[in-house]
């Protein structure tokens, strides 16, 4: 597992907890209300059952992604999450209804952007000129599509680095603050909260770059600084810590929603050998029929 | 009457040129026997898929493609496609960045017979700052507001799998059904490939599941497991073994090579 960060507090007799569990904890918080709640990451995908199961149970899920599988219970998070989640599912839908309801609004979603610059653009498409990338990512799926139709995106960045977080986007899939947002007229898409493996932002709401809200347990501002590829807003005061895990948030990530230990695919052990061992877990811990032939 | 065809009668229908699509999405439900049958034929072709995978993978690994339409090519958990990755960054493929609302609208558009579907999408974003792009701005004739005029995608051919299918041509889709149905009617042919071919649909198909009629549906051919390593609900979660190694793989031309000539032929007697 990934190291421990911080210890949870209130209860007294927490033990320890990881970044990953960290992260969930503090994305749980933006799923509320009659909405489809969507993670684009490990981490966001199980803070949205997380949300389900301890604060919101209006929100509605999707088994994993699955279009066939609307309305789901908040079940345990699991590579082939279809097979785990869909027998709760309340009815099938398809992408033309997910995209009715976003042009709606009905839809809160937390994105994995691979670049966010100091005005909180994004970038999931391609490092380097798009014309000839020098690594082709994957193509702007829905980034530009929310950003012109739900209120605010939040941003989930598992490597805060100084390539994560940069300057200027090379693409832009999602449009931050500034100048160029105000001359469009543009109200939609609001770059909300930022979370990493260091701590909480947001961005400030006239460009002038990226604040920072809190910082996990044993960060420093000077770690963050260095970590991140342009000057940060100079805290006001001294900077809280991110409120930790509460013990009924632990207890539930790790024994309700994710047991098989998926989100370690967000954490510094991320790779196919992890990949293997968690899909070789899968099939006894959920009974999902064996893969090979 | 029967559609029930071969995947060697499919895979010849296809001429050089042709405006090839391909369904499911990502890591699921992949027309992979159907592909490597057509990357085998040596005909290139040009690609519209809307959510890429190792369909869009083996095709451009094969050398196959010669222009890519696209809101989104990778192996999800599994990573990034190392043919897609060689194909752009050797900056030598022509290709159409979609996002998903406007390859959906465009798709709308074929299925509407009109030329193009307004959408919102694309204010302030790159998708409309780079060379070749086929998408306009426009101002509404009704309001004045600013829109995106996204151009009718109609591929003259489309593969499909399925997990069932009768003789006559129509189509059970058990799982996420992708855009697969819309497609289905913005395209000139429809080949599908199944699991299993039957007689008859079951009678009680539940409402988490994807129907497409026989009027839209070209041909048939039985392929179980057609879908290779990608997922098919509820009978063929994602084989994470089988994908890693091409994953791992595919990148290497005769690998690949070797791995699509197994795939083509895999063809049972029906």
């Amino acid at each position: 597992m990934s190291g421990a960060v911080g210890t949870a507090g209130a209860a007294g007799a927490a033990g320890e907890f990881t970044v990953e569990e960290q992260v969930i904890s503090v994305l749980a918080q933006i799923y509320r209300g009659q909405v489809i709640a969507v993670g684009a990451t490990v981490c966001a995908d199980i803070a949205t059952r997380l949300a389900k199961a301890l604060y919101a149970p209006e929100i509605v899920l999707m088994a994993g992604g699955s279009m066939a599988g609307y309305d789901c219970a908040a079940t345990p998070k699991a590579l082939n999450d279809e097979w785990v989640a869909s027998p709760s599912s309340v009815r099938g839908s398809d992408w033309i209804e997910t995209f009715d309801l976003i042009s709606a609004g009905k839809y809160a979603i937390c994105m994995g952007p691979v670049q966010v610059d100091r005005t909180g653009s994004c970038n999931i498409s391609v490092l380097g000129d798009w014309r000839r990338p020098k690594v082709a990512l994957i193509g702007a799926r829905g980034i530009p599509d929310d950003m012109v139709r739900l209120e605010e995106l939040t941003f989930h960045v598992r490597r805060h680095t100084p390539r994560a977080l940069v300057e200027k986007v090379d693409f832009r899939c999602g449009l931050g603050f500034g100048p160029e947002r105000d001359e469009l007229g543009l109200t939609l898409g609001r770059p909300g909260m930022l979370v990493t493996d260091l701590g909480v932002f947001d961005f400030d709401e006239h460009g002038a770059g990226l604040r920072v809200r809190s910082l996990h347990a044993g960060v420093s501002f000077e770690q963050v600084q260095a970590a991140t590829g342009f000057e940060l807003l100079a805290p006001s005061g001294k900077l809280p810590v991110t409120p930790p895990p509460t013990e009924a948030e632990l207890a539930c990530i790790r024994d309700e929603i994710d047991p098989l230990g998926v989100r370690r695919l967000d954490g510094p052990e991320a790779g196919p050998a992890l990949l293997a061992e968690l899909a070789e877990r899968e099939r006894e811990l959920f009974a999902i029929p064996g893969a090979r032939r | 009457m029967s559609k029930v065809l071969s995947l060697g009668e499919m895979v010849t229908a296809v001429p050089p040129g042709a405006l090839v699509s391909f369904g499911g999405g990502g890591m699921a439900r992949k027309p992979m026997a159907a592909v490597a049958a057509l990357a085998m034929s040596h005909t290139p072709v040009r690609l519209s898929v809307f959510l890429g995978g190792p369909d869009v993978d083996l095709m451009l690994g094969a050398g196959e493609v010669q222009s890519l339409d696209f809101a989104y090519v990778g192996f999800d958990l599994l990573g990034l496609s190392p043919n897609f990755r060689r194909a752009r960054e050797s900056g030598g493929l022509p290709v159409v960045e979609w996002t998903e609302a406007m390859y959906i609208a465009g798709v709308e558009a074929a299925t509407h017979h009109v030329p193009f579907m307004p959408t919102r999408s694309g204010l302030g974003v790159d998708v409309l700052e780079v060379p070749g792009h086929p998408f306009r701005r426009f101002p509404c004739p009704l309001t004045g507001e600013t829109l995106t005029a996204v151009p009718a995608i109609r591929p003259d051919f489309l593969f499909i799998h399925a997990t069932e299918a009768d003789r006559a041509g129509n189509v059970r889709i058990t799982g996420d059904g992708f855009l697969d149905p819309y497609l289905a009617r913005a395209s000139g042919t429809v080949f599908v490939t199944a699991d299993r071919l039957v007689d008859q649909l079951p009678p009680d198909l539940s409402e988490h599941e994807t129907t497409i009629s026989r009027l839209w549906v070209t041909g048939v051919a039985e392929l179980p497991r057609g879908a290779a390593f990608t997922a098919v609900f509820p009978q063929w979660p994602l084989d994470y073994a089988a994908a890693g190694e091409y994953a791992a793989h595919c990148g290497d031309a005769g690998w690949l090579r070797d791995y699509a000539a197994g795939l083509a032929t895999a063809e049972p007697a029906r």
